[in-house]
């Protein structure tokens, strides 16, 4: 598809106790911010220095610590038939105050130009202990963050390279089982059958995709993309029909959707109009 | 088979477990994806930093969907017994088993002393207990919470009530002027107790004799002549089939009825086995006669050593009735080492008193890491019979672990020699010990 990944993709936003004050985070057009500090990276400096946790901060540190990390799809949902709890690990949280335990850490992130300089420290004990806590943000932002991640494969997929080659070729085995609990999640929503019997075959990107009847299931082509064009804007089914890719207009305005209903039969193109600005 | 061929299987069963909301439905005491990974693992197809990863990965995926930290806390769990389990074994050190049968009178009953055993780590004796005639011949009972922190130690079975007026510790001094004190654990009913007290460290090693209660116990070197030991390969080579077979055992000492087919289905799609292995039949005949039983020998004759005997001797009797003190370790086979201490046969179960290091966790946990060592405890006895054990009575640390090994079935009476032999995947150790229950 053309266009920026994150086209259709509604702005999401979650509320945060942030050094005691109610802050919020919203994600949109593909960059997390916190709405509540105003210079950023003068706070994080200070922070840094001064020995102070904000929350709000810290989240966008794991964030882009996250961004393309396959794990991410391990734990985020799988769809609407797969709701997260609001859970969080124990004996941590977020929390604002002196940091403790492991010396702080001061970066660089350079990927989303919301901010330059950023810390992290205290809380979780070890170097993944941070994402069920990125996980558990609750709202969208989780969603988001897959999407996030998906994209980021999605892109190095399309544009695998030689010197990315064996990194694509090492993840294959994670991305072909995100996609498989994805579209096998729903394949099931669709045809209403939580026992029905799904083969996936991750196809390449350049190749059609394809449902078929595999005895009293389905076997299914898709490529690793169909989550980032389709899954992840929630365009999996429309009017009762699968959705098999979803690419923007040339024109600009709206959706092409192309589409297989109950029979399997041919696929059949949907037009969207552009969903509204948020 | 490549890596990722595997990677691919195992987190595809991790898909399945989310997705079909079956969380640890797989078997009341173990997880498909733990079995799976352990499977794909032990056939070389996937190292264990990776397949555990993945596992803990799906674990947290869980706590993400329950709302609930057990997924997390077996993560953790899991990171510190990585940790532990790269730390180098130590020694078993010495021991030394003595039996003893001696009777100490008390107001609330007779405590028998049946065997003691010293070693360099702790004294316990081995103990039973029954109330006196002024108490009605029957113990009441208390909690063992009641019996103070020296009387409850950790990890043991059936040590939640303790009867009235027994000790929950006891006093040992040696003839070296060491005293220590001992704490028990064990269960019992209203007419009987049996368990251990033991104290850490304990008394000598070299002590010629112990105190208790105010009696004064004579220790005697008894160990029986004839006993040997050896380490040899595990006779399967087929790594699939080996597998397969250590699997099955497992799961039959464990009298579990979890499906082998999260097992079968890793070692298939690993290339370690084909789909039409007749070993896989065979090993779902097993289970099948297991489980589901049937006239006692019917369809177990069908089936190959050792499963037959196993299987057709079952409710066989009677057992002869004694205790050897064995007092035997095996070299490291399969990174582990054995210590047998005494064996002993009632009318209805072998069992055997072991410790060995490095500590080997219960068969409760499952298999809770990817890499983690398979001990299955055959014993085979010199009139073609063959038993499976798994602890009873267990204490575990990652260092070293000890306990009661329950054998089934029952002891042949025909039989005169017992090799017990403690498997691992590739080797096992065999501890040859003639049975001659004279004077026992």
């Amino acid at each position: 598809m053309t266009g920026p990944w994150w086209a259709g993709l509604c702005a999401a936003e979650t509320g945060l106790d942030c050094g005691g004050q109610p802050h919020r985070l919203r994600w949109a057009a593909g960059e997390l911010r916190a709405l509540d500090h105003a210079d950023l990276e003068g706070e994080q400096i200070l922070s840094a220095l001064a020995g102070q946790s904000f929350p709000c901060l810290d989240v966008l540190d794991l964030w882009a610590r996250y961004a393309a990390d396959l794990r991410v799809l391990i734990l985020a949902s799988r769809g609407p038939a797969d709701p997260l709890a609001v859970w969080t690990p124990p004996e941590a949280g977020w929390t604002a105050g002196p940091a403790r335990g492991r010396a702080r850490r001061l970066a660089s992130v350079r990927n989303t130009g919301t901010y330059s300089m950023l810390n992290y420290h205290g809380g979780p004990a070890g170097p993944d202990d941070g994402l069920p806590r990125l996980i558990g943000l609750g709202g969208l932002l989780p969603d988001r963050l897959a999407a996030t991640v998906i994209a980021a494969w999605a892109g190095r997929l399309r544009a695998v390279g030689a010197a990315d080659a064996d990194a694509v070729s090492a993840a294959r085995s994670a991305l072909h089982a995100a996609l498989y609990g994805r579209a096998v999640t729903a394949l099931r929503s669709w045809t209403g059958r939580r026992d029905l019997a799904v083969a996936l075959t991750m196809i390449p990107q350049d190749q059609p995709p394809r449902l078929a009847r595999a005895g009293d299931g389905i076997a299914a082509e898709l490529p690793f993309g169909w989550l980032a064009d389709v899954w992840a804007r929630g365009l999996t089914t429309c009017w009762g029909r699968f959705c098999l890719t979803a690419a923007p207009q040339p024109s600009g305005d709206g959706w092409l959707l192309s589409t297989v209903g109950p029979d399997l039969d041919q696929p059949r193109p949907i037009t969207l109009g552009t969903p509204p600005p948020s | 088979m490549a890596d990722s061929d595997a990677e691919l299987h195992l987190r595809l069963t991790g898909e399945r477990l989310l997705i079909e909301h079956r969380g640890d439905e797989g078997g009341p005491w173990e997880s498909p994806l733990d079995a799976a990974a352990h499977a794909l693992v032990a056939v070389g197809a996937l190292p264990a930093t990776t397949a555990q990863a993945i596992v803990n990965d799906y674990d947290l995926a869980q706590s993400c969907r329950s709302g609930e930290s057990s997924g997390f806390r077996r993560h953790q769990h899991r990171l510190a017994a990585q940790a532990a389990a790269a730390a180098a074994p130590g020694d078993l050190g010495r021991f030394r088993p003595l039996s003893c049968g001696q009777v100490i009178g008390q107001p609330w009953g007779n405590l028998i002393v049946d065997h003691i055993v010293l070693s360099e780590h702790s004294t316990v004796l081995h103990v039973t207990m029954h109330p006196s005639a002024a108490q009605g011949g029957r113990f009441g009972r208390v909690s063992r919470f009641a019996l103070g922190p020296a009387a409850r130690p950790p990890a043991r079975v059936g040590t939640h009530m303790a009867a009235t007026g027994i000790p929950g510790q006891l006093t040992l001094t040696d003839d070296q002027g060491t005293s220590v004190t001992a704490g028990f654990s064990g269960g019992g009913t209203d007419t009987e107790w049996a368990g251990e007290f033991e104290a850490q460290p304990g008394l000598a090693l070299d002590a010629r004799w112990i105190e208790v209660l105010g009696q004064r116990i004579e220790l005697a070197d008894d160990l029986p002549p004839g006993v040997a030991v050896w380490t040899e390969p595990v006779a399967e080579q087929h790594p699939g089939r080996r597998y397969l077979q250590a699997r099955l055992a497992m799961l039959l000492s464990a009298h579990e009825d979890a499906p082998l087919d999260t097992t079968i289905g890793a070692l298939v799609a690993a290339g370690a086995l084909a789909a039409g292995d007749p070993a896989i039949a065979e090993a779902r005949a097993v289970l099948q006669q297991h489980t589901h039983g049937g006239q006692r020998g019917a369809g177990a004759q069908r089936l190959a050593e050792p499963w037959r005997s196993l299987l057709a001797a079952r409710g066989r009797g009677p057992a002869p009735r004694g205790r050897i003190m064995v007092g035997a370790a095996t070299p490291r086979f399969g990174g582990v080492s054995v210590g047998v201490l005494a064996v002993r046969s009632t009318g209805e179960e072998l069992t055997a008193d072991v410790e060995l290091v490095p500590g080997v966790p219960h068969w409760h946990e499952g298999l809770s890491r990817a890499g983690q060592p398979m001990l299955i405890w055959w014993a085979a006895d010199d009139v073609g019979g063959y038993y499976l054990g798994q602890p009873g009575s267990w204490q575990s640390s990652h260092e070293r672990a000890g306990g009661r090994i329950e054998f089934w079935p029952a002891l042949d009476a025909a039989a005169t020699r017992l090799d017990i032999m403690p498997t691992m995947l590739t080797e096992r150790a065999v501890i040859r010990i003639p049975l001659n229950w004279a004077g026992q």
